[in-house]
């Protein structure tokens, strides 16, 4: 097996067992340990840790709601191993930064010794912590576009505390504002469902819509209809509709100026 | 396996099972028991090391991973006859009661003081938010930082 910070490995039981059979440490390789931008896209290593993420200028110019994901991940002691590509790998429904790679249209580099192979994070998702990763490859780097113009982000995260706390449920949101209008509409979430995802429905029906307090109704109840939220140790389904409902609303609110934005 | 690695300073080879975690290594192997073992799944903080400055759960962290790296331990923090200012101050401002989470708290903050030495009392206290202390309710621990932080400088 490979690993890289190995922050979830020795809570999982399987895992441990099957370590016994040899490993891979791929934490210190610098190929895989890279934040890099050119004109179209940010591109970030699969072995880039949430520190790393955190005290990049390039990711908070161009993905700032990442930062703000990472940031209230663990604290630093987890934020020193903790990787993106083990994030992606485990593919966990509470997994915090992935509802930033569904709200940023991100692709995923995987490679083997046959060659490189990108995937749009949205197919690479297969189902409950299952991900479109073959037998041979690993996963090399995040590819995110550059958006024209000014996109406003958000990342929101309601756990029991800010950090070192599973999340209950959260939010990446990004889209831009052109004369009053929304454009560009992303709202993804995480822990609503079997694995991140992406509110389509309501990402459309609002898309190019000059929004008013009307349309917030309207989309809270939309927002409901495309979530799955279920009860477990950490929280309850009710809980979490509502909370993910509002944190939505706020997103969609700041982005024409209402008060609860 | 033979992992080579330097711990607190000086060139170190242990003999330890490199699947192992990183705090049997520690504390089995090398026999240094001031690494404290609290929740062992990276929630509290009491077995914080610094890997390369920086702090990380050795509960967490696989002992083979560490080959060629630099360790700190609590043992590591004093020099020869002197404490630490960090250690000073936590015992002079009452910062530490059972203890358990002190070695932990003192290597975030040495980690803390090298990166973000003029950190507020807010930003202290979020940048401690993986060290769990039961006993002093961080106030006093807080107090304790700020003052080391603030005779460094």
């Amino acid at each position: 097996m490979l690993i890289a910070g190995g922050t979830d490995h020795f809570v999982d039981d399987s895992a441990i067992q099957k370590s016994k059979q040899g490993v891979i440490n791929i934490f210190g390789i610098d190929e895989l340990r890279f934040i890099s931008k050119d004109k179209k896209s940010l591109v970030i290593g699969a072995s880039s840790t949430y520190s790393d993420i955190v005290k990049s200028k390039d990711v908070l110019a161009h993905l700032p709601m990442l930062v703000d994901a990472c940031r209230l991940i663990g604290a630093m002691q987890i934020q020193s191993r903790a990787t993106v590509g083990g994030n992606l790998a485990t593919s966990s429904p509470v997994g915090d930064t992935l509802p930033v790679w569904l709200a940023s249209d991100a692709t995923i580099e995987c490679v083997s010794s046959g060659g490189t192979r990108l995937v749009p994070y949205e197919d690479f998702i297969v189902g409950y912590r299952q991900i479109d990763l073959k037998e041979n490859e690993i996963i090399k780097a995040v590819h995110v576009p550059i958006g024209i113009g000014e996109k406003k982000q958000r990342f929101t995260k309601v756990g029991t505390r800010a950090f070192q706390s599973i999340s209950k449920v959260m939010m990446a949101g990004s889209a831009q504002v052109s004369d009053g209008k929304i454009v560009d509409l992303r709202l993804a979430l995480g822990a609503v469902a079997a694995t991140p995802i992406r509110l389509k429905k309501t990402e459309k029906r609002l898309e190019g819509q000059t929004l008013s307090e009307a349309h917030l109704d309207k989309a809270g109840a939309m927002i409901l209809e495309e979530i799955t939220p279920i009860d477990d140790l950490r929280s309850t389904a009710e809980y979490r509709s509502e909370v993910a409902k509002n944190i939505c609303l706020a997103f969609l609110g700041s982005l024409i100026g209402s008060p609860t934005g | 396996m033979k992992i080579a690695f330097e711990l607190n300073g000086k060139t170190t080879e242990v003999e330890a099972d490199p699947s192992a975690r990183l705090l049997d290594a520690i504390r089995a192997d090398l026999g240094l028991s001031g690494t404290k073992e609290g929740c062992s799944e990276g929630e509290c903080g009491a077995c914080t090391v610094l890997i390369n400055g920086e702090p990380a759960n050795s509960c967490l962290v696989m002992a083979g991973q560490i080959s060629g790296q630099k360790v700190t331990t609590i043992e590591g923090m004093a020099s020869e006859h002197k404490l630490h200012v960090i250690q000073e101050k936590l015992i002079d401002k009452g910062g530490t009661q059972c203890g358990i989470c002190t070695p932990g708290i003192a290597l975030t903050a040495l980690a803390i003081q090298k990166n973000e030495p003029k950190a507020s009392r807010a930003r202290i206290r979020e940048l401690l938010a993986g060290n769990i202390c039961r006993c002093t309710g961080y106030q006093l621990i807080v107090d304790a930082l700020e003052e080391a932080f603030q005779a460094a400088d």
